[in-house]
């Protein structure tokens, strides 16, 4: 049997294909931020009920919450929030928002970022959200002009057929 | 076997001073002769034939002593033969001898005195050959019918000695046949479909080992990664529509921008700064 490639079968619903592979609007991108900050708050509030297990554990009888400041929140929040915006469109292209809303992030060449990408990328974006809101003139934030980023419809499961060869 | 129609002419008379020229031939006298000379060998051809044919069937051994001294049925035979080529050659000499002498004279008196006769004899023949006209088509049928039974049964009878395939086998270069023959063009004149319309395809389907066929196919378009591709896309129908609702405001807004801005949606696509892979 020859050895050729397998055709690529695009599992893409019908509805999406029209669409699949064009940059992200603004609804999309807040909605899947949204979501990723819901993500947050509910990883931080984890984290706390964790520490705060940890610290009963180990105070026992004199055990109180500890006290959570508004600075030390937003800064271990931030930090949180940059991990994982890096973890994720550096292993996968889409964090878990992006991935409920069907949206990929890709670099100029359509293919998924590298760690460092994703790291400057998460720090600008968690240092500066509101530039994301430039995505309303041309469906670029500001973070994706610096760093020539994309956000893109992408309904597939893996990143197939977004070369550059597509339609899309 | 000597030749009866050579007569040897003796001169007479004046001897040397007369030219011999040679005789005029004699078309009526040559053919007669030649019948009786054929008529004469196939007689003998098939007695000879009949006498070997009697010795087969006695057992008779035809050795050389046999041979030296032929029996009594070759011996009478040969002298019957013999009587009957020589009575030929003098009947065909006396009856040239005598066309030659009486023709004339008997020619004009049979001329002179059946007139009548030959008339009536020719209105007989003509009677003859006018019933022989009418009768022709059944007649001819009948005996072709007749030949062609016959035909057919002394070939049966023939082939059931033979066998054919074997002597085709022996004597036929079946390859050079093979090789003279335009196969193109054969199967340029075969009807595909009906040959396809014959083909049992249960039975090319049943030898296939289709169980592991379909593990090669399932290996070679990676069907697990297309289930776990499409499974994965949409995890539930409420996520499809929201995707699509966010889809759908994402474009009103985008709309609405461009109408404020005065462009049009191929001019926010044609970004300058576009991506090489998306396009969009």
């Amino acid at each position: 049997m020859r050895e050729t490639e397998p055709p690529a079968i695009l599992t893409v619903p019908a509805e999406a294909r029209s669409f699949q592979g064009e940059r992200a609007g603004i609804v999309s991108r807040v909605l899947a931020n949204a979501i990723d900050f819901a993500i947050l708050v509910v990883v931080l509030g984890a984290g706390y009920l964790g520490w705060s297990a940890w610290l009963f554990l180990r105070r026992g009888a004199s055990f109180r919450f500890p006290t959570v400041t508004y600075q030390g929140t937003y800064i271990v929040g931030a930090i949180v929030l940059t991990l994982l915006f890096t973890v994720a469109w550096s292993s996968t292209g889409r964090s878990y928002g992006d991935r409920i809303l069907g949206l990929r992030v890709i670099d100029r060449r359509g293919e998924r970022l590298g760690f460092a990408g994703a790291f400057v990328r998460a720090v600008l974006c968690v240092a500066f959200p509101p530039l994301l809101f430039w995505a309303i003139v041309n469906r670029r934030s500001v973070q994706d002009l610096v760093l020539r980023t994309a956000v893109i419809y992408d309904w597939a499961e893996q990143p197939r057929n977004t070369s550059p060869s597509d339609p899309s | 076997m000597e030749d009866v129609s050579e007569i040897i002419r003796i001169p007479l008379g004046g001897g040397e001073e007369e030219p011999v020229t040679p005789p005029a031939p004699s078309p009526p006298s040559d053919w007669f002769t030649l019948a009786a000379r054929a008529a004469v060998g196939l007689v003998s051809l098939g007695a000879e034939a009949s006498i070997q044919i009697i010795r087969m069937a006695s057992g008779t051994p035809e050795d050389e002593e046999n041979a030296a001294t032929p029996d009594t049925a070759a011996l009478l035979v040969g002298a019957a033969l013999g009587l009957a080529i020589e009575a030929v050659r003098t009947a065909a000499t006396v009856a040239e001898l005598g066309r030659r002498t009486a023709g004339p004279p008997a020619s004009f008196v049979i001329g002179t005195v059946s007139d009548a006769p030959r008339r009536a004899a020719a209105d007989l023949v003509g009677r003859w050959n006018q019933s022989w006209r009418e009768e022709r088509p059944g007649v001819e049928a009948a005996a072709n019918a007749v030949a062609v039974e016959a035909t057919r049964r002394a070939v049966d009878l023939v082939l059931d000695q033979l066998d054919l395939t074997q002597i085709v086998l022996d004597h036929v270069d079946i390859e050079r046949i093979v090789a003279s023959v335009d196969l193109n063009e054969v199967v340029e004149q075969l009807d595909v479909d009906a040959v396809a319309d014959r083909l049992d395809i249960e039975r090319v389907i049943a030898r296939l080992d289709l169980a592991k066929l379909s593990l090669e196919v399932i290996e070679r378009i990676d069907l697990p990664e297309i289930i776990r591709s499409s499974t994965g896309t949409v995890a539930s129908e409420s996520v499809r529509v929201v995707r699509m609702q966010t889809f759908g405001a994402d474009r009103a807004i985008s709309g609405i921008v461009n109408r404020m801005l005065g462009r049009s949606a191929t001019e926010e696509a044609a970004d300058p700064d576009d991506l090489d892979a998306t396009g969009a």
